[in-house]
C-alpha cells in the first residue's frame, strides 16, 4: 500500500480523480503565499521607497521598481543621523541582553528544581511585566524614574529593559528545563558535584542552544523597541526614536528619509533572523511548550 | 555720466543688499553672538531642545556649534514626529521632568502652557539686539498670554488665495476680492472632469478643516464663544458662513473633496487640477518647485477674499519656549534664553532666507530686497497684507481650543460631504462643546480672550 508515502503524493493505488490531500495542499499553499505576501509587502515598500526619488514616491501612479535607483535617501540619512543614538542603542541592548541571558537561565533553573508551594504564583508574577501592555506599564515606571532621577538616563533604560527581558528569557528557559530529565544532574550530584557544578557542567552545555535563541529573541525585541524609549528619554534617545523623527520635515512628508532610516534600523535584526533562524525557531518552539 | 545711467545706478544700489552673498548673512549670524551672549559664560550648561524637523529648525540646528564654541554651552536637538512631540512635551512640562529646556510649541499651545505655568515668561530677558518690534505684531501677541511673552517664533504662516493666472485670464475673470466673487469665479472655472474651480480643506480636525473654515465663519460675522464661554458658533451668521463654504466645495470642488486634507488640496493645485485654493503660505515652495508642480509660473497670489464682515486670513506659527523647570535665577536659564534669542534673531532669519528657507516672522525680512530677489513680489505683498490684517484670536487662544476645534471639525465635515445641514451640524457641535466645558468647569466663567465681534 501507499501508506509509507507522504500525504498528497499521487500513487497508482489511489484513484486519480479528486484527492483531498492534494486539494488541501493547494489551498494551504495559496493561503501561505497570500499570507507571506501580506507579510513581505511592508518590507518591499520599505526597500522600494528607500531607492526612489521623491517625485516617484509621491507620484499618483505607483512606481513598482525604482528606475534609476537613487542613493539620495540613504545619503541624507547617513549625513543626518546622530551616531550617539545608535551607539546608545547598541549599549542598551548589549547590557540588558547580557543581563537577561545570564540571569534568566539561573532563575529558570531555580524555579524548575526547587519546588515550593508558591512556584506557580512566582512564575506568573515574573511574567506579569511581559504580559501587561507597555502602555499600562510605562506610567508607574515613568513616575518612579522621575523621583529617582532615572528619566532620560541610559542606566534607567537598561534597567527597564532588563526588567522586561529577564522574565522572557527565564520563561523560555523554564519551559526548556522542565522538559530536561533530572537523571544526568542527579548522577553528577552523586559523583560529588555541587548544585552549581551540576548546573555549570551538565545543564549549561545542554541548554546552550536555547539560551542563544532566547538571547537573539530579546536582542531583536530590544533593538526594535520604540515606545518605552520614547517615553523615558528626552535628549538621550535611542535609534528607533530617532528614526521616527525623520517622518516629516515641516509640512513635507519625507517617506524616502523615513524608509531609508527604517531600512538601516532593521538591517541588524533582519541579518540576525536570516543567520540564526534555526536557533530562533527552536527558542520560540521551547517557549510555546514544545521540547 | 549720462543721465540715463543715473536711475540704473540708483536701482543697482537698491539691489545691493540682495546681491550680498549668503556668506555675508552667515557672517552676520556669527558676529551677532556677542550681542546675545557672553563669551565662555555657559560651560557646563546643557540645553536640550524638543523639536520636530522643520527647515527653519534644521537651519538653527546646523548653526548650534557657533553658539557652543562661543559660550561653552552644549546643545542637543531631539526631533520627534509632530504628534509625538506634543505628547512628549506635555508629559515633560506637567511633571516638571526637566528633560528639556526648550520646547517647540505651536502658537495655539501657548495658552495651555502659559496658563499652567509650564513655560517661563520672557519679557524681562529680551535684549535690544533681538528687535522684538520687528516681529509681525500678530506673532508677538500669539506668543503672549495675558500680556506676558511666553515664546519666540521661528516659523509663521497665513492663508492666501492661490489662483491660476492662465486659467483666470483665459476666461477673463478678475482676481476675486470677495467670497461672492470667489464663488462666481470657481463655478466659471470648473471644467469637469479636467479641472475644477477650487479645492478647500474638508477633512475633520482643528488644524485641518477648521483652520480654513474659520475664515468663512469670521467673514460672515460669526464668533466662537460668548462672554461667559457659551458656544455661539451656531449663530445665523456662522450657519451662513458654513453654508457658503460647503456650497463652493459642492458646486466647484473636485468630487469627494469634502473629506480632503491639505495634502490632497495642495497636490491637486500643484498638479493643475484645480484653478484656485485658499491655503497656507507654507505651500509656496511646493507650487514653485518644478519637481513637484505642473503650474510653476502660472500661480497668482492675493489676500484671502472678504465676506460681508471683512477678510480674515488664518494664521499659524511655530516657536520655541523655555521650560518652567529651568530656574530663572540659574545660569541654565540665561544660557537658554540667550540661545533662544540668538537662534530666532533677525540675523538668523536673514541667513536662512538667503538659503531659500522662507516663512518669515519679521517685517524687515518680509520687506527686504533679499526676499524680493527670491520670491514673487505678488506673494510677498499678499503675505505682508495678510500678516497685517490677520487676528491673533482668529481662533480662540484658550487652553481648551484643541479639543473644541476637533469637535467642531468632526461635525462640519458632514456638512461638506453633504450628509447634514450646517444648522444641525453646528447645533450638535455647540451642544457637545457646551457639555465638555461644563464637565471641565469653564462654562459660565468669564472668557479669557477678546472675540473679534464685540457685539456678542
Amino acid at each position: 500500500m501507499s501508506a509509507a508515502l507522504p500525504l498528497g503524493m499521487p500513487t497508482a493505488a489511489r484513484r486519480p480523480r479528486f484527492r483531498r490531500g492534494t486539494l488541501t495542499t493547494i489551498i494551504g499553499r495559496i493561503a501561505l503565499a497570500l499570507f507571506l505576501g501580506v507579510w513581505m509587502l511592508p518590507l518591499y515598500w520599505l526597500v522600494n521607497t528607500t531607492f526612489k526619488f521623491k517625485v516617484q514616491i509621491q507620484s499618483e501612479m505607483p512606481v513598482w521598481f525604482p528606475s534609476p535607483p537613487t542613493m539620495e535617501n540613504i545619503d541624507w540619512v547617513l549625513n543626518n543621523l546622530d551616531h550617539a543614538a545608535i551607539y546608545r542603542s547598541i549599549r542598551v541592548v548589549a547590557v540588558s541582553v547580557l543581563f537577561s541571558v545570564i540571569f534568566g537561565p539561573l532563575m529558570a533553573y531555580a524555579l524548575s528544581r526547587f519546588r515550593t508551594r508558591f512556584n506557580r504564583q512566582l512564575e506568573s508574577w515574573i511574567i506579569s511585566t511581559r504580559m501587561m501592555p507597555p502602555a499600562a506599564l510605562i506610567m508607574p515606571f515613568y513616575f518612579i524614574f522621575l523621583r529617582v532621577h532615572l528619566l532620560n538616563n541610559e542606566l534607567g533604560l537598561m534597567l527597564l529593559y532588563i526588567a522586561i527581558n529577564l522574565p522572557l528569557t527565564s520563561w523560555i528557559m523554564l519551559a526548556y528545563l522542565r522538559g530536561l530529565p533530572e537523571d544526568a544532574e542527579e548522577a553528577a550530584r552523586i559523583d560529588g558535584c555541587t548544585r552549581w557544578g551540576a548546573f555549570w557542567h551538565i545543564i549549561l552545555p545542554m541548554t546552550r542552544a536555547s539560551i542563544a535563541a532566547a538571547g537573539l529573541l530579546v536582542t531583536i525585541l530590544t533593538w526594535n523597541e520604540f515606545f518605552i524609549a520614547f517615553v523615558i528619554t528626552s535628549s538621550n534617545i535611542t535609534f528607533p526614536v530617532q528614526v521616527a523623527g525623520f517622518l516629516a520635515n515641516g509640512m513635507n512628508p519625507e517617506y524616502g528619509h523615513m524608509a531609508a532610516a527604517g531600512l538601516l534600523l532593521s538591517l541588524p535584526t533582519v541579518l540576525i533572523a536570516i543567520i540564526f533562524h534555526r536557533a530562533l525557531l527552536s527558542g520560540l518552539h521551547a517557549f510555546a511548550g514544545g521540547k | 555720466m549720462k543721465y540715463t545711467s543715473l536711475p540704473a545706478f540708483a536701482f543697482s544700489l537698491m539691489l545691493l543688499p540682495a546681491a550680498a552673498y549668503a556668506q555675508d548673512y552667515e557672517a552676520a549670524v556669527k558676529s551677532s553672538l556677542p550681542d546675545f551672549a557672553q563669551a565662555n559664560a555657559f560651560s557646563g550648561v546643557t540645553i536640550n531642545v524638543a523639536c520636530r524637523h522643520l527647515p527653519a529648525m534644521d537651519f538653527i540646528e546646523s548653526h548650534k556649534a557657533l553658539f557652543e564654541q562661543y559660550t561653552g554651552a552644549k546643545i542637543n536637538f531631539t526631533d520627534y514626529p509632530e504628534n509625538d512631540l506634543r505628547s512628549h512635551i506635555v508629559a515633560d512640562a506637567a511633571n516638571k521632568a526637566g528633560g528639556f529646556q526648550l520646547y517647540c510649541l505651536d502658537d495655539n499651545y501657548i495658552p495651555l502652557f502659559a496658563s499652567n505655568k509650564w513655560v517661563q515668561p520672557l519679557d524681562s530677558v529680551i535684549k535690544p539686539a533681538y528687535k522684538i518690534d520687528d516681529l509681525f505684531d500678530s506673532l508677538k501677541s500669539a506668543y503672549s498670554w495675558q500680556g506676558k511673552l511666553s515664546g519666540l517664533p521661528i516659523y509663521s504662516e497665513v492663508t492666501i488665495l492661490y489662483y491660476r493666472k492662465d486659467l483666470l485670464a483665459a476666461k477673463n475673470i478678475a482676481v476675486p476680492k470677495t467670497i461672492a466673487e470667489l464663488e462666481d469665479a470657481a463655478v466659471k472655472l470648473k471644467n469637469a472632469p479636467r479641472t475644477y474651480g477650487i479645492a478647500l480643506r474638508g477633512l475633520r480636525g482643528e488644524g485641518m478643516n477648521v483652520y480654513t473654515w474659520t475664515e468663512w465663519l469670521r467673514s460672515y460675522g460669526g464668533d466662537f464663544l460668548g462672554p461667559q464661554m457659551q458656544p455661539v458658533f451656531n449663530s445665523p451668521e456662522a450657519i451662513e458662513g458654513t453654508e457658503h463654504y460647503a456650497k463652493i466645495i459642492h458646486d466647484a470642488g473636485p468630487p469627494g473633496s469634502g473629506t480632503w486634507g491639505w495634502p490632497q488640496v495642495s497636490s491637486s493645485f500643484a498638479a493643475g487640477r484645480v484653478a484656485m485654493t485658499v491655503e497656507s503660505t507654507a505651500f509656496y515652495p511646493t507650487f514653485n518647485d518644478p519637481k513637484q508642480s505642473n503650474v510653476v509660473g502660472n500661480v497668482g497670489y492675493a489676500v484671502v477674499p472678504a465676506g460681508p464682515k471683512g477678510a480674515y486670513p488664518a494664521n499659524y506659527a511655530i516657536g520655541l519656549a523655555v521650560a518652567a523647570s529651568v530656574d530663572p535665577s540659574s545660569k541654565a536659564f540665561t544660557a537658554t534664553s540667550d540661545f533662544l534669542q540668538w537662534a530666532t534673531s533677525q540675523q538668523m532669519e536673514f541667513a536662512r532666507t538667503a538659503q531659500g528657507i522662507g516663512n518669515e516672522d519679521r517685517k524687515s525680512v518680509n520687506q527686504s530686497a533679499l526676499l524680493k530677489s527670491k520670491l514673487d513680489p505678488a506673494y510677498i505683498e499678499a503675505v505682508s497684507e495678510g500678516q497685517k490684517i490677520t487676528k491673533t484670536n482668529y481662533r480662540p487662544m484658550i487652553p481648551q481650543w484643541r479639543e473644541m476645534g476637533d469637535i467642531i471639525g468632526a461635525h462640519i465635515e458632514s456638512v461638506f460631504t453633504g450628509s447634514t445641514t450646517a444648522k444641525d451640524a453646528l447645533d450638535a457641535a455647540a451642544a457637545e462643546v457646551s457639555d465638555r466645558f461644563k464637565t471641565e468647569g469653564v462654562l459660565n466663567t468669564p472668557r479669557q480672550y477678546e472675540e473679534l465681534f464685540p457685539s456678542n
